[in-house]
């Protein structure tokens, strides 16, 4: 028997979340505010259903084995960088955060030089100040340890 | 003994002079900003207070003596700009353009935060009459004044971009004021609205008088019901007021879209006055205005307590039609 | 209505008339390539700087910056996945798969034939149509709008690549993700969750950034090495091997101009629009739909050229309305305005020498963006030669920096990052992507174009049958996939 594909679960699970979120507060709308969104999500969410138990029940519809694209395992560093990428801007903002980033990123995942990483954070880091803060006078997020407002979420 | 006493109290007292004196230093002294002073504008570039916002900032820049930055938030009907500046640090260097009376509506109809009573008001960007256009299209209900429109027995159909901008309450509250049944469709984008009245999928439409929107007159597919002034627009002298009609309250200021300028709660008063003078030096400029006004827009410079009073008004006459608003949105 | 033309290509050729256009061809290469920045912020940063120019020097320069941004933008959706602007979305599909397997420089040849071809088609059906131009805008209301995008939407099902209901439910979730926000035809503030960040919807921007740019790069350093995968030495070769095929597939580069031309000319359809209506119809029109999302050239050129057309129909629309269709054509009426010139219906009659000299410039600046994709292609496809570890730190920072500064909201950039992760897990389940995009691309509009015929119409549904547009419209998008279909099993497979 096939293994079953968890990315596949996975994503249609997210799939089932959005498609709640629409289709349950459709129903409290009057008018012709729920129309467009219940005749296409219902469909769609029984759709998904079918699919999940067809992918648990019987296993087959894509093996999780692609060599065209990387397992989990190997991407889960890069999300995480991401994730540290994310953090940083929000707390001590872009231009800090983009050397640091990239001179970390560079030394302990792709495993460069010191020298090497060093030159091509200040190369990014220059690049980026002098064309989007001196050029195009535009302010990156200066992060919330340095008094950067968050917009509202 | 006594002298020392009297000596050593005497020091006490310069020195508390002297520090008072210290202290009230900075607060005589002109407030100058210490980095580039931003201008939050709640729409997208090339729009009529982007525009007005660029220009205006490269006079107030030099009056201020640090570059001012144009930053544009836009969505959600220019209300971004409103709740950015809420929580912005009443510094003097982050002031918003707002559209009223559409921000007004968030505050009075959908009762959102926050207050506008609270903003330290500088003065007007520009104003923005408005004016209504009926369709002339074969077969479909044509309006020829307000008189008439009075007159009709079913609700006449009036396009409107949204729920959120500048449109919506001004065409509710005139739909009010002069007494015709009125039935809104929403969802156009601006340049629908033109080809929407010459195609005819409505009857009615409101939106700025300035020249873009006044193509469909021009070429004899629409026709210019009334302009929300008390008098004619000097630029298009063709279209009669709602005064001249029979319905003066038509020509109240509340009805004409206001950009104001404001910058956030709790400024200190002498940082307010600093920026409003950068204004007020924009505003004297005469190449300046030419070029603001040449799509139509007016330049009507107003002081601190004028803009604190308009915003009042404004709010007041979008409470009163609040029950009416209510009624569009959910 | 041609008396102008022999007069405008004169004025082009003024050095200072070259230069400025060599000039916006520049930066609207550089901005269109780098994603998150895009044409519009370029010419927004110059608008004040034109004030003082006179008024034809300034179109110039944003007709040129205009006329280059969607070749640069292409560059980075074939050689990273990267669309550098939300018009060049279509040009992943097929454009990446190629430079994956080695064509890049091929690839970056069929985007740039496809520009300029494009351009030029586009200016071509304008010319054939100016005289119909306002009755054909008025005639494109909102039944015809709908019938439009119903007819891009349904082939989400064609390009689903394998599984028709892993398409279908992409397709759905694609137009459900667009609903979120506030809905202006009924007023309500829909699946938000109370949050004032979704009011105006998922902002476009991330949403193809984190999907499409993030999601790959997850990818790509996970894998290691190097973006191009095969036949690494021959990357660097076929650029005018790829211009030269535009010919090939002329009936595609000539269907997917008046497509991008049409798309342009009606307000109220986003430009982002073209390139996935011609995408899809490419898909649909083929004998082999199925080699779509793997790198079929079709795909590049039909992308390539829908964009570059559309821009000429919708300068024309506002020029002949006075109405601007897009942002970057509102920032060109404030031009015209500040300059006394009043666009409007007696623009086209009056001063036609006018409206050629800036469908020329427009020709010009892709020409200048095309020649030099041309020259450049064999040094561009070095990127898929580097190792991914530099490009993945230098894109993540570039792409989160460049969404940042777009609408200044530090949550867009948590969303690319949210985005990335959900576009890499899709291709890990083998979910297809396509369909997602087009369904969320084209979703709002469709619903928007529904409500509005029903409200116009009085709530009947006879509003959606009662033009011939629409009619033309619906048979159309029945017989198309039928004929193709029949085509394909009539002549058998090699």
């Amino acid at each position: 028997m096939n293994r079953v594909n968890y990315s596949y679960v996975v994503v249609n699970l997210l799939y089932l979340a959005v498609v709640l979120l629409v289709v349950i507060p459709s129903f409290g709308f009057d008018g012709q505010g729920g129309l467009v969104p219940l005749v296409l999500g219902i469909p769609t969410l029984v759709f998904i259903l079918f699919c999940l138990g067809r992918e648990l029940l019987y296993p087959s519809a894509a093996p999780d084995d692609s060599v065209e694209v990387a397992p989990w395992a190997k991407a889960a560093p890069v999300v995480a960088w991401l994730g540290v990428f994310c953090v940083l801007v929000l707390l001590i903002g872009f231009q800090l955060t983009i050397p640091i980033y990239m001179v970390l990123f560079l030394r302990s995942f792709a495993r460069l030089s010191w020298a090497r990483c060093t030159v091509a954070a200040g190369t990014v880091w220059a690049l980026v100040y002098v064309s989007l803060e001196l050029v195009l006078q535009r302010t990156l997020f200066e992060g919330v340890l340095f008094g950067a407002i968050l917009p509202l979420l | 003994m006594r002298i020392l006493n009297t000596l050593s109290k005497a020091c006490l007292v310069m020195l508390v002079a002297v520090a008072l004196a210290l202290a009230a230093k900075p607060a005589t002294a002109a407030w100058k900003p210490s980095k580039p002073v931003t201008i939050l504008v709640g729409f997208s570039v090339g729009g009529a207070m982007d525009t007005a916002a660029r220009l205006q900032g490269e006079v107030m820049s030099k009056a201020l003596g640090v570059p001012v930055v144009i930053r544009n938030v836009p969505g959600a009907g220019g209300r971004n700009s409103v709740t950015i500046l809420n929580r912005s640090k009443p510094d003097g260097h982050t002031m918003a353009a707002i559209n009223l009376p559409g921000q007004a509506v968030n505050q009075a109809a959908r009762g959102m935060d926050p207050d506008l009573r609270t903003f330290t008001w500088i003065g007007r960007q520009v104003s923005n009459p408005y004016f209504m256009q009926a369709t002339t299209k074969a077969g479909k209900d044509q309006w020829t004044s307000l008189k008439q429109m009075k007159t009709a027995k079913k609700p006449i159909k009036a396009g409107i971009t949204g729920t959120g901008g500048n449109t919506f309450p001004i065409s509710v509250i005139t739909a009010n004021l002069v007494g015709f049944p009125v039935e809104f469709i929403a969802g156009f984008k601006g340049p629908e609205l033109i080809t929407g009245i010459i195609r005819g999928d409505f009857s009615i439409t409101n939106l700025p008088l300035v020249k873009r929107w006044t193509t469909a007159v021009q070429s004899g597919e629409a026709k210019a019901i009334v302009v929300y002034l008390p008098k004619r627009h000097p630029k298009f002298p063709n279209i009669p007021t709602g005064v001249e009609q029979g319905f003066p309250e038509l020509g109240s200021s509340s009805l004409v879209g206001q950009n104001l300028y404001a910058l956030p709660p709790k400024t200190p008063p002498e940082i307010a006055s600093v920026i409003e003078e950068a204004l007020v030096k924009a505003n004297n400029d005469a190449a300046l205005k030419e070029k603001i006004e040449a799509n139509g827009n007016i330049v009507a410079p107003l002081s601190k307590q004028d803009t604190t009073k308009l915003v009042a008004d404004m709010l007041a006459l979008v409470q009163k039609n609040s029950a009416l608003l209510k009624k569009y949105i959910k | 209505m041609f008396e102008g033309f022999g007069a405008a290509l004169v004025t082009i050729a003024e050095p200072h008339v070259l230069l400025t256009l060599f000039f916006g061809s520049v930066i609207g290469l550089i901005f269109g390539a780098v994603p998150g920045l895009g044409g519009i912020l370029a010419m927004s940063m110059l608008l004040p700087f034109t004030f003082t120019w006179d008024a034809i020097t300034a179109v110039y320069l944003f007709s040129g910056i205009m006329g280059a941004s969607s070749f640069g933008g292409s560059i980075s959706a074939i050689l990273l996945n990267t669309p550098g602007t939300p018009v060049n979305a279509a040009t992943c599909f097929d454009g990446y798969p190629m430079a994956k397997r080695g064509e890049a420089a091929r690839a970056l040849g069929l985007s740039a034939g496809a520009c300029l071809l494009g351009a030029l088609f586009g200016l071509v059906i304008l010319a054939l149509l100016i005289q119909i131009m306002r009755p054909l805008v008025i005639a494109f209301g909102h039944p015809e709008i709908f019938w439009l995008v119903v007819f891009g939407l349904v082939t989400t099902a064609t390009v689903s690549q394998g599984s028709l209901l892993n398409g279908l439910i992409a397709g759905g979730v694609g137009i459900l993700l667009s609903l979120v926000g506030l809905n202006e035809p009924t007023g309500l503030i829909r699946y938000t969750m109370g949050s004032e960040y979704l009011w105006d919807g998922i902002p476009l921007i991330p949403f193809f950034v984190g999907l499409f740019a993030i999601g790959e790069l997850i990818n790509y350093s996970a894998q290691g090495g190097t973006i191009a995968r095969d036949n690494i030495q021959a990357s660097i070769r076929g650029a005018w091997q790829g211009v030269m095929e535009n010919f090939r597939y002329a009936v595609c580069l000539l269907r997917s101009s008046s497509i991008g031309t049409l798309v342009g000319i009606i307000p109220g359809v986003g430009g982002e629009t073209a390139n996935l209506i011609a995408y899809t119809v490419a898909v649909q029109s083929s004998r082999s739909p199925d080699t779509f999302g793997t790198g079929n050239p079709e795909g590049v050129i039909a992308s390539e050229a829908a964009n570059d057309s559309k821009d000429g129909g919708a300068l024309l629309t506002t020029l002949s309305f006075g109405i601007p269709g897009s942002l970057a054509m509102a920032l060109l009426l404030s031009i015209f305005i500040m300059h006394g010139v009043s666009p409007g219906p007696q623009l086209i009659l009056d001063n036609p020498i006018f409206i050629w000299t800036l469908l020329n410039g427009y020709v010009v600046s892709n020409a200048f963006a095309s020649i030099f994709g041309l020259l450049a292609a064999r040094y561009l496809a070095i990127i898929t030669r580097v190792p991914v570890h530099y490009l993945s730190a230098i894109i993540a920072v570039v792409a989160l920096a460049g969404t940042y500064i777009l609408r200044e909201n530090i949550w867009d950039v948590l969303l690319v990052v949210l985005l990335g992760i959900l576009g890499f897990g899709m291709r890990r389940a083998g979910v297809p992507v396509l369909p997602l995009v087009i369904g969320f691309v084209l979703g709002n509009l469709a619903e928007k174009s529904f409500l509005l015929t029903l409200r116009i119409h009085d709530g009947s549904y006879l509003g959606f049958f009662n033009s011939v547009i629409s009619w033309i419209l619906i048979v159309t998008m029945v017989a198309v996939p039928l004929i193709t279909r029949m085509r394909t099993r009539s002549t058998p497979k090699p």
